[in-house]
C-alpha cells in the first residue's frame, strides 16, 4: 500500500515538474503557461516527491523506505515520461516546426 | 576553459563506456537477472515443489546428516525460505592427521546435498539454476575465479569513471530531463542514452560503488597487508564467531533445533534464521550457530547467536557491528537486494534493466556517432567494424543465451552426464553462435536476425515449458502456482521487447535512403 501511494505521489510530483518546464508546455498541458503558474508547479513538484520520500520513510522504515524512495522515483518519472511521448505521438504533423532553410 | 574541461570528460566517458563495455552490459544483463535467481532456480527444477515448514525441514536436514555424516567436522544447514523450498547443506569432512585439508572448490561436489522438507535428497533435474547467472555476474566462467573477479573490478571501476564523466558530460541534465525524441538518428540514441541514465542515477551510482565494495578487500589488500602477518588474521578477528571448539570425544546427542531457532528468531525482531552451523556434531563441545537471514534486514551479515548443541544454552551472541562493518554489511546488502520484499525487489530488476538499456545505447551510440563520419562507409576501418560486430553479440547475443539456457534445460535429456554443465554449455555456444554470425553477415541484417533470433528464443520458453514439464501457466492460472505464471509472462515480454527492437532495427535500415532523398529533393526545391 505504501508502495501505491509513493508511486502516485512520484508521478504526479514528475508530472508537475514536466507541466513546469516551458518546452513540454504545448505537448503536456496542450498551451503556454504563465511563468506564475509554472513556477507555483514546479514548488508543488518537489513537494510531492519530498512527501512521498516522508510517506516511504514512515511505512517501509527509514533505510527500506529510502531505498524505495529512489525507485519509486525512477518509475515515476518513467511513466510521466512515457505520457509525455504518448501526448507528442498523437499530435498532428503540423505542429512540428518547419525545416529551417 | 570550462568547455576543455567538459570535452576531455566527455573523450573520458566515450572510451572508459566502450574499452570494457561489452563485459559491463553482460554483468548488467546477468547481475539484473540474479535479483530472481531464486525463483529461476525453481522455475529450472519443476519438479520440487513442496514449501515446507522451516523448522521441520532443518531438524529433518539434522537427521539426514547425522545418518549420513556423523564423523564430519561441521554441517552447515540453509533452512528453505519464502523464495527457496528446498534445504541446502553442506559438510566439511573430519581432518585426517597428516592430510592436507581439502581445498574446497567452486563447486562442492560430495560434500553438498539439497534436502526436500522430509530430509530426503532432493531428486530433480541436475542443473545450476538462476545461481549459474549470479556467479557469472562476478566470477564469470571458463577462466579462474581470481582472474574474473579483477577483471569485473576494472570493469566496475570504469563504469564509476564512466558515471562521474558522464554527469559532467550532459550538459542539461534537468533542462534535458523528459527529452526523449524519437526518428532522430543520432539525437534519438543520445536520448534514450541520457533518459535511461538520469532517470536511475542513484541506482548506478549505489549499485557500482557497493559492487566494488564487495570485493574491496581484495582490489585493496594494503590495509590488511600493512597491519597483519596473515590476511586471515584479519579475517580471524573479524569474524570471531568463528573460532573452533575442541573435540572431547566423548559422545553426545544434539538438542533439537527448533526451540533455538524460536529464542533467536524472538531476539531478531521475527527476522528468519538464514543458516545453521553445527559444529563437532555428536561430540560434547558441539556447538550449533544460528545466523539471522540476509531476507530480514539490509544489512547482509546477520547477527548470529551460539548455542551450545548438547545442553542448549546460548554461549556467545554476536557483537554490535562497529562502524565500518555495518557500514560495509549495508552497503553489501543494498547491492545483492536480499532484503527486498516483492515490490522492491521488481523495483530493482526493472532499474537493472534500465541500467542494461544504458550500457547497450551508450554502445550502440559510439557507432552512431561514428558512422555518419566514416570516410567510405561502406568499407568502415577496423576499429568500427570490431565495434559494431561485438555490439550486435553482446547486445543479442547474450540475452539469446541466456534463453538457451532455459531452453536446454527443459530439452537436454534428464538422465544425461554432466547435464548442469552442458546447461552452461549451450549458452555459450549459443553466445557464441552469434558472434560469428554478427561477423558473417551485412551489419544492418545481423542486427536484425540476432535480435529476431532471441526473441524467438524468448517466445520459444514459455511453448517448450508447456511441452515438456506438467507445471505452465494454464495449470498456474488454476492451481495459483504464481510463478509459472510470472516466469511465461517475462518470458513473453522480453520476446515482445527484442522483436520490437528487431522490427525498429529493419525500419532503420530501409528508412534511411528515403530520408536522404526527401532532404536532396528539398534542397533542389529550395
Amino acid at each position: 500500500m505504501t508502495h501505491i501511494i509513493a508511486i502516485a505521489l512520484c508521478i504526479t510530483g514528475f508530472a508537475c515538474l514536466c507541466a513546469a518546464m516551458v518546452r513540454h508546455q504545448p505537448d503536456f498541458v496542450g498551451r503556454k503557461l504563465d511563468a506564475g503558474t509554472s513556477r507555483m508547479l514546479r514548488h508543488a513538484g518537489f513537494a510531492l516527491l519530498m512527501a512521498a520520500l516522508a510517506i516511504d520513510m514512515t511505512g517501509l522504515g527509514a533505510g527500506y523506505g529510502a531505498v524505495a524512495w529512489c525507485a519509486h522515483l525512477t518509475l515515476g518519472a518513467g511513466l510521466v515520461l512515457f505520457r509525455l511521448n504518448r501526448a507528442i505521438a498523437r499530435q498532428p504533423a503540423k505542429v512540428k516546426p518547419a525545416p529551417k532553410r | 576553459m570550462k568547455d576543455g574541461f567538459r570535452q576531455s570528460m566527455a573523450w573520458l566517458h566515450t572510451w572508459t563506456g566502450l574499452l570494457l563495455g561489452w563485459l559491463l552490459f553482460a554483468m548488467f544483463v546477468t547481475g539484473t537477472a540474479a535479483y530472481f535467481q531464486e525463483e529461476i532456480s525453481r522455475w529450472m527444477k519443476p519438479e520440487v515443489t513442496a514449501a515446507p515448514d522451516r523448522e521441520a525441514a532443518t531438524q529433518a536436514a539434522i537427521t539426514y546428516l547425522h545418518r549420513t555424516q556423523p564423523d564430519a567436522e561441521s554441517w552447515f544447514i540453509s533452512p528453505p525460505s519464502a523464495r527457496s523450498p528446498t534445504v541446502s547443506t553442506f559438510w566439511q569432512p573430519r581432518k585426517v592427521e597428516g592430510e592436507e585439508p581439502r581445498k574446497r572448490r567452486g563447486r562442492r561436489g560430495d560434500t553438498s546435498a539439497t534436502l526436500d522438507g522430509q530430509g530426503q535428497p532432493v531428486t530433480a533435474r541436475e542443473t545450476q539454476g538462476g545461481f549459474f547467472l549470479y556467479r557469472f555476474h562476478f566470477d564469470l566462467h571458463y577462466m579462474p575465479v581470481y582472474w574474473a573477479r579483477y577483471l569485473v573490478g576494472v570493469a566496475a571501476m570504469f563504469m564509476l569513471i564512466a558515471i562521474f564523466s558522464g554527469i559532467v558530460t550532459h550538459k542539461k541534465i534537468f533542462a534535458d530531463f523528459f527529452m526523449l525524441r524519437f526518428g532522430k538518428g543520432q539525437r534519438s540514441w543520445l536520448d534514450a542514452h541520457n533518459v535511461t541514465a538520469v532517470f536511475a542515477l542513484p541506482f548506478y551510482l549505489m549499485i557500482t560503488y557497493t559492487g566494488l565494495v564487495t570485493l574491496a578487500t581484495m582490489y585493496m589488500p594494503w590495509g590488511i597487508a600493512a597491519n597483519y602477518s596473515k590476511p586471515d588474521a584479519f579475517f580471524e578477528e573479524v569474524f570471531p564467531g568463528r573460532k573452533e571448539m575442541e573435540r572431547s570425544d566423548i559422545g553426545a546427542p544434539l538438542v533439537p533445533v527448533r526451540p533455538l531457532m524460536e529464542v533467536a528468531r524472538q531476539r531478531w525482531n521475527g527476522a528468519e534464521i538464514g543458516s545453521v552451523r553445527i559444529a563437532l556434531p555428536g561430540d560434547q563441545n558441539s556447538t550449533i550457530t544460528l545466523t539471522r537471514a540476509s531476507s530480514g534486514a539490509i544489512g547482509s551479515r546477520g547477527e548470529s547467536m551460539v548455542f551450545s548443541g548438547t545442553t542448549g544454552d546460548l554461549l556467545e551472541e554476536s557483537p554490535t557491528q562497529g562502524g565500518a562493518m555495518a557500514t560495509q554489511s549495508v552497503m553489501i546488502g543494498l547491492h545483492a537486494g536480499r532484503f527486498a520484499g516483492w515490490g522492491l525487489r521488481w523495483l530493482y530488476f526493472l532499474s537493472g534493466v534500465g541500467g542494461t538499456i544504458m550500457v547497450g545505447s551508450g554502445l550502440v551510440l559510439w557507432t552512431v556517432k561514428r558512422r555518419a563520419k566514416l570516410p567510405d562507409p561502406a568499407r568502415p576501418h577496423f576499429g568500427f567494424r570490431l565495434v559494431s560486430r561485438m555490439n550486435i553479440a553482446a547486445i543479442a547475443g547474450l540475452p539469446a543465451g541466456i534463453a538457451t539456457y532455459f531452453l536446454a534445460n527443459r530439452l537436454l535429456p534428464l538422465g544425461m552426464a554432466e547435464r548442469a554443465d552442458w546447461e552452461i554449455h549451450s549458452l555459450f555456444i549459443a553466445w557464441g553462435a552469434t558472434l560469428i554470425w554478427a561477423i558473417a553477415r551485412p551489419e544492418k541484417r545481423a542486427w536484425v536476425e540476432s535480435l529476431t533470433l532471441a526473441a524467438g528464443l524468448f517466445g520459444a520458453v514459455p511453448v517448450v515449458n508447456a511441452l515438456t514439464v506438467p507445471r505452465n501457466s494454464i495449470n498456474g492460472l488454476r492451481s495459483g502456482d504464481w510463478l509459472f505464471v510470472a516466469f511465461d509472462i517475462a518470458m513473453l515480454m522480453l520476446a515482445v521487447g527484442f522483436g520490437y527492437a528487431a522490427h525498429k532495427a529493419a525500419r532503420a535500415t530501409t528508412a534511411k535512403p528515403r530520408r536522404a532523398r526527401a532532404i536532396k529533393e528539398e534542397l533542389a526545391t529550395a
